[in-house]
């Protein structure tokens, strides 16, 4: 015998059935577009970037930069310029040129007198991953010459080689970059873009729960599906949405991530908890937005206007201290914001349950203001209609 | 001539009746160049949170650390003791590197014995793992060439000649059209476009669903291809003046308001632009014509904000892509349009320069004509079968 909560539950995925746009938003968002994006940074870094040269000395060391720049992984000479190219067109006429570097006139004769010497790198920084890319290279590359320069005049002052070394570089710097130690963009930005994607999908499915009831004419057969009681229709919904977003959460984490090669962390199982309060979050807000506005399309537009700037304002690209008081302030106002803190924490990090206690309970604070909005709502429509 | 001002008023009518088409024509795309716009308002990411763990205490580590201090991107946080303590903070997101100088940093350096500072980043967010790297080396390579260059000083060689001695080469970059390698320069302009066309192709295929459903095209077995594009071309007048108004209002306020770069004739811009708009406009009437409800379109459409601006080459570069992913890509009017805008306002290119973009982007208005043909022909079958069942 099933209960009147199962029954809800079961009748609101019959809808969701009978609604083409369910099934796109369902299936053909996790498994195409997700597989989309993933297919977009398949190569994950940045393999070449095109170049060009300008060299005015035409001497042995000056050969000898262009020969290590070429010996550069990540950068393509693709073309030597002469000086008549004007430097300040040279991006213009030559889209494909990203950066060129320029080796100034006198500049073996210069160095080999013990005199400094500038390399110049010209950046086309309209882009700013070919400029930083490009600054990267050139940055290391420099300071390995110029370095080679000192070690050969330490040893020619007498100085032996291993002492020498020291003496160039007499400090060095270890970096360890981690969680994404090859600055692999794939890893970066998919389980982002995925995840963002999934609020996307609860809310918006969500988004249609209550309003459709009154638009198809359905809601007094609900309600009296519910024995009148609106807890029931909001509990039988919320369950309804929160087990649909938990098995598209699934489905990113155990295949999609998976499949496109990004690490899986061994905090997956655990952080499930934090991904059901986010997607109860999303279903509750979904349902409130839905309660609210009786005009569906009105609905999916605050939807749309609310949900789909939550990326750039979660502070995944663009850190959320740079941003002015009051962006910075509406940035914790979308559940995404919380959401992305815990995941980096507890999926990329993989630090204790402890650092994730805080994101939470702020996602679990969106629930309860979604519920309270959505019963004090249906309280206050009752109580007109019985009036 | 009549019926084409009939159907231009019509649709009027229908965006204002329509609260859906109204909130996404006029009130999104003003509301949202500020409001997304503002999140880039100051650009740079300055002051990036770093902890410090200074196992030596001496003269130079405190310098060290003072100079990383006082650079323009990163800000010590805290000094702490172990690095358990400073992971605590960095666990917790609150601090985004450590930089450990270790025990006997000052007189390994000093006697030029070769000394290391590890700098631990948290590598999950790009940009201030990036510019922290950048700041760091930045100071170290300052003190490296100035221990340097006591040796030289030391050795009766002048402190200017020193100097040079201690750095050979002088890396100079020279960032164009971007001079401070800002995030909000590089990014905003696009999302400005993006927010245009989004809005253009929710709004407007909202507008498209409607009249498939309850207009002129729910008759389409009585028109021909010629009086379906006059109705088309009737009810897109509208969105065409009004966008074009947009990207006006978007180069000559938005721009200057977020001081944005805008080189080239805003004539020449606002012409690309209205052929930018017409694909979008037969692309979406195209798209539209499968939906059967407006509130559909607008709940699919709602995730095709990022897959249209990921794939148009802007962010990531379209030749690292799958060879299918980079056909797809060409076939959107978002990836000729970005670059071709990116050229002539960021980098001040001229008509010379874009000429490859324009001609496709008058390709895929062409491709998109004809694919609105052909799928027209098989709607108007469609209806006629179902008319003669009927």
């Amino acid at each position: 015998m099933k209960t009147i909560l199962q029954i809800i539950i079961i009748r609101e995925f019959i809808r969701l059935k009978k609604r083409p746009t369910a099934w796109v938003l369902l299936f053909v968002i996790p498994i195409g577009v997700f597989f989309y994006l993933g297919a977009i940074y398949e190569e994950g870094a940045i393999k070449n970037v095109s170049i060009a040269v300008l060299d005015l000395d035409h001497t042995d060391l000056s050969r000898k930069v262009i020969s290590n720049v070429e010996a550069s992984p990540k950068l393509n000479i693709i073309q030597f310029l002469n000086s008549n190219d004007n430097i300040d067109d040279i991006f213009i006429n030559h889209p494909e040129i990203k950066g060129f570097y320029v080796i100034p006139k006198n500049f073996q004769k210069n160095i080999l007198n013990g005199k400094q010497e500038k390399l110049l790198v010209y950046t086309n920084s309209s882009n700013i991953i070919y400029g930083n890319l490009i600054y990267k290279e050139a940055a290391t590359f420099i300071n390995t010459m110029s370095s080679g320069i000192n070690l050969q005049t330490f040893k020619l002052n007498g100085i032996p080689h291993e002492k020498a070394i020291k003496m160039v570089m007499p400090i060095r710097v270890i970096t360890k970059p981690l969680y994404n130690a090859y600055y692999n963009y794939l890893y970066y930005l998919v389980p982002g873009l995925t995840t963002v994607l999934l609020q996307m999908i609860v809310f918006l499915l969500a988004a249609r729960s209550i309003n459709s009831e009154y638009s198809n004419e359905t809601y007094n057969a609900l309600l009296n599906l519910a024995n009148g009681s609106v807890f029931k229709i909001i509990l039988g919904k919320l369950i309804a949405y929160t087990l649909l977003g938990l098995i598209v959460a699934i489905f990113i984490f155990s295949v999609v991530h998976p499949l496109l090669g990004i690490p899986s962390s061994e905090s997956t199982l655990p952080f499930l908890w934090v991904v059901l309060a986010f997607v109860m979050a999303n279903a509750m807000l979904g349902i409130m937005i839905s309660t609210i506005f009786k005009n569906e399309a009105i609905a999916m537009d605050v939807s749309f206007v609310y949900n789909s700037p939550a990326f750039v304002f979660s502070g995944f690209t663009f850190p959320i201290m740079a941003m002015p008081a009051f962006n910075a302030w509406y940035a914790q106002l979308i559940p995404y914001t919380h959401f992305l803190n815990a995941f980096i924490k507890g999926m990329e990090m993989n630090t204790p349950f402890s650092f994730l206690i805080q994101p939470t309970v702020n996602l679990l604070v969106f629930f309860l203001v979604g519920y309270v909005i959505t019963v004090s709502i249906f309280m206050f429509r009752n109580k007109k209609v019985a009036v | 001539m009549k019926k084409w001002f009939s159907i231009f008023k019509s649709e009027l009518a229908l965006i204002f009746d329509d609260k859906s088409i109204l909130l996404t024509c006029l009130v999104a795309p003003i509301l949202y160049a500020f409001f997304i716009g503002s999140i880039y308002a100051e650009k740079n990411v300055t002051e990036i949170p770093i902890a410090v763990v200074d196992f030596d205490h001496s003269n130079l580590s405190r310098k060290v650390s003072q100079l990383v201090n006082t650079s323009e991107k990163i800000s010590v946080e805290g000094h702490y003791s172990s690095i358990e303590d400073a992971m605590f903070h960095f666990n917790n997101l609150e601090v985004q590197g450590i930089l450990v100088l270790p025990k006997n940093f000052q007189r390994k350096t000093i006697n030029l014995d070769g000394s290391q500072v590890e700098l631990i980043l948290n590598n999950t967010k790009f940009l201030t793992s990036n510019e922290i790297n950048k700041a760091v080396q930045s100071v170290i390579l300052t003190v490296a060439g100035g221990v340097r260059m006591q040796y030289f000083v030391s050795n009766n060689i002048p402190v200017e000649l020193a100097k040079q001695k201690a750095q050979p080469i002088l890396p100079v970059f020279k960032s164009i059209y971007n001079a401070t390698n800002n995030y909000g320069d590089y990014l905003l302009p696009i999302l400005l476009i993006l927010i245009i066309q989004q809005t253009l192709i929710i709004g407007f295929g909202q507008s498209i669903v409607h009249e498939f459903k309850h207009g002129l095209f729910n008759h389409s077995e009585k028109l021909n291809f010629f009086e379906f594009t006059k109705i088309l071309s009737a009810k897109s007048s509208y969105y065409i003046l009004l966008y074009i108004i947009y990207f006006f209002v978007f180069y000559k306020l938005i721009f200057p308001f977020f001081t944005l770069s805008f080189n080239g004739s805003i004539f020449l811009h606002l012409l690309l632009s209205l052929l930018f708009i017409s694909v979008l406009i037969i692309y979406t009437t195209l798209f539209a014509s499968f939906f059967k409800t407006a509130i559909g379109w607008t709940e699919i459409m709602a995730f095709s904000t990022y897959p249209l601006f990921l794939v148009s080459g802007y962010s990531w570069p379209i030749d690292s892509m799958p060879q299918g992913l980079q056909l797809f890509a060409n076939l959107l009017p978002s990836t000729p349009y970005f670059n071709i805008f990116n050229a002539l306002a960021t980098e001040g290119a001229k008509l010379d320069n874009i000429t490859n973009g324009f001609v496709h982007l008058l390709v895929l208005l062409l491709v998109g004509y004809l694919l609105l043909y052909v799928r027209f022909q098989f709607i108007k079958e469609k209806m006629i079968v179902k008319t003669v069942e009927n």
